[in-house]
């Protein structure tokens, strides 16, 4: 049977999170993973302590453990690394290893490539917890509570109940909605060629994390003229709170980081857009009240008091 | 072949080559090489539908003229389905429906995707509002060919979203991702209804009474069915002398009654809402198809 999908999950310095990320990519979380030829290529980006298989072992994951040694601060390299070795007809990336997903990810993104022609398909970006992360870490967010939440939905025996315990990324939207355009995503699937006849990751960005490098990623797979972008609806990924580089550092901090990779990016690609102006495809269902973000979210600012417009 | 229409008509010559156009090859996507039919049922209209009245529309049509004809479609729906030939079948019980230009690619995608999908395509109304309002305001078919007019019709089909009002149903905020318990343009294998055996004839009051909903209810809940809602693609209720549709809100009131009464007669039970969890496929094509905005107003 031909390798149908590769996922390529990069690692730096997460060695409490990467075993509930492998948990959601695992045959047994992921609908109708049992039988599917798929591949978990898990590249350890150089970490101070590297990863640790046994932290994994009776997770039933098709995992290979890929170490860099003289890794650079920027996954780029990492990726292209990975996407060497990768089997898979698709190429399913997640640039950020920290991310649990919900259960029909693969399901849903698989359909997507019955669907239509040479499809891109983003999973929507959540955070952990009750607020944005880089929000509610000053509010006392911590790995601890992050357990318990967890523990509270009984994860991973039901993986949809993520959406209890998380946060839509807004990026600046007024209003979320399963249709609010992406332009990101730590989740997303592509043909293993698509990728490749782009060259991958492009190495130039070469800050700490990236910086626009996933952003960039995006942009071009959904600006190509043949491919059809496709947003999930009611399938998510979930980031743990890690010492990420701009998700979980504060503000100001946070502020200057973000307009250093603007420059980057525009100095890479001589233009300032960072959005793709392309129409998406959306598909996926509505698998519990708690995936309704919009209804969640009404429902959440009514309980704070807050007025939404 | 793939694809076969059936579309019942009653006392629609005015709207059925409308009808015709938005099913043509030349109108939806991807029709060009499509393998369809389009089975057209006169269900004993006074005036019989004309051929000539659409004769210069590229549209596989199929006319068939019923003289014994019942007031329900019910037995038109039959008749049809008896003679279609495409393994997934399109019904469109009240032919007076325009539809958007892609409900055949995202309905035929749905059938790559998942699992003997039946599929959904949401109802509006053409005009300023639900039409059981808007004719005690003067909505008539005079403004409706205006208002087409207006948005070049057929040139780019998804204008239609500018001068059409979505069915509410009594829901407040309507959404693409509320759950939809009938529809005029229901997708689904032929194989599936006709192991059902086709529309129940014992629906037999004009215009059907609740056999588009007990169509549409037995279809989704069916073993195995994936039940689909398509989200950006629409069909658009021409006004029409039909039974509940286009009559005053007093006089549909007393309709519904009578065809709940009925429908919990033949079904035993008064469910009209089938529980299951859709599915969605679609696009946003338009500033106006982003109803969940209100932006159709």
């Amino acid at each position: 049977m031909s390798m149908k999908l590769s996922v390529i999950l990069i690692s730096y310095d997460m060695a409490r999170e990467i075993p509930r990320t492998l948990q959601s990519l695992s045959r047994g979380y992921q609908q109708d993973a049992l039988d599917l030829a798929y591949e978990v290529l898990l590249v350890d980006n150089g970490s101070p302590e590297p990863l640790n298989e046994a932290t994994w072992a009776d997770v039933d994951v098709p995992v290979r453990l890929i170490r860099v040694q003289d890794a650079s601060p920027s996954p780029a390299g990492a990726i292209n690394i990975a996407l060497q070795e990768a089997q898979g007809d698709v190429i399913c990336l997640m640039i950020d290893g920290a991310h649990i997903l919900t259960p029909g990810a693969f399901r849903m993104a698989l359909a997507s490539y019955q669907a239509f022609d040479n499809p891109v398909v983003a999973i929507r970006y959540f955070y952990l917890g009750m607020g944005e992360q880089p929000v509610s870490i000053i509010q006392g967010y911590d790995q601890e509570v992050e357990d318990k939440l967890l523990e509270r939905i009984q994860w991973p025996v039901e993986g949809y109940r993520l959406f209890e315990i998380g946060t839509p990324l807004r990026s600046g939207a007024s209003r979320l909605t399963w249709f609010n355009r992406m332009f990101e995503a730590n989740c997303l699937f592509m043909k293993r060629s698509l990728f490749a006849d782009l060259g991958g990751a492009d190495e130039r960005f070469n800050y700490p994390g990236g910086g626009f490098l996933n952003l960039d990623i995006f942009k071009r797979l959904v600006e190509v003229p043949e491919v059809t972008p496709v947003q999930i609806i009611g399938e998510g990924s979930f980031h743990q709170l890690h010492g990420g580089t701009t998700t979980n550092s504060s503000g100001e901090q946070r502020d200057s980081r973000l307009e250093k990779y603007r420059k980057q990016y525009i100095q890479i690609r001589e233009c300032e857009e960072l959005v793709a102006d392309v129409s998406f495809v959306y598909m996926g269902h509505m698998p519990t009240t708690a995936s309704n973000i919009t209804a969640v979210e009404r429902r959440r600012a009514r309980q704070a008091g807050e007025l939404l417009d | 072949m793939k694809l076969s229409v059936i579309l019942i008509s009653y006392d629609m010559a005015r709207e059925i080559p409308r009808t015709l156009q938005g099913l043509s090859r030349t109108y939806q996507h991807g029709a060009q090489e499509l393998d369809y039919e389009v089975i057209l049922v006169d269900n004993g209209s006074p005036n019989p539908l004309d051929p000539a009245s659409w004769a210069g529309i590229d549209v596989p049509v199929r006319l068939i003229q019923l003289k014994d004809a019942s007031s329900s479609p019910a037995r038109a729906i039959n008749i049809a389905l008896n003679e279609a030939a495409g393994e997934i079948v399109c019904l469109m019980i009240d032919g007076a429906h325009i539809l958007t230009p892609g409900v055949f690619r995202m309905a035929l995608a749905s059938y790559a995707a998942f699992e003997n999908p039946v599929v959904a395509t949401r109802y509006f109304w053409l005009g300023p509002d639900a039409q059981n309002e808007s004719i005690s305001h003067g909505y008539d078919s005079t403004v409706e060919d205006q208002l087409l007019q207006k948005i070049e019709w057929p040139h780019d089909g998804y204008r239609l979203y500018e001068i059409g009002t979505p069915l509410r149903n009594g829901g407040e905020k309507i959404h693409w991702l509320n759950r939809m318990f009938e529809s005029n343009c229901l997708f689904m294998t032929r194989a599936l209804f006709e192991g059902q055996g086709g529309a129940d004839e014992r629906f037999d009051l004009p215009g059907g009474g609740f056999i588009n909903l007990d169509i549409f209810g037995r279809a989704v809940d069916a073993p195995g069915v994936t039940a689909v809602q398509l989200i950006g693609e629409g069909c658009f209720h021409q006004l029409h002398g039909g039974t509940t549709t286009n009559v005053s809100i007093e006089q549909r009131d007393m309709s519904l009654d009578k065809y709940r009464r009925q429908f919990e007669e033949i079904r035993g039970h008064g469910d009209v809402v089938t529980k299951k969890t859709f599915y969605y496929m679609g696009h946003l094509p338009t500033k106006a198809s982003k109803i969940h905005r209100g932006s159709y107003k």
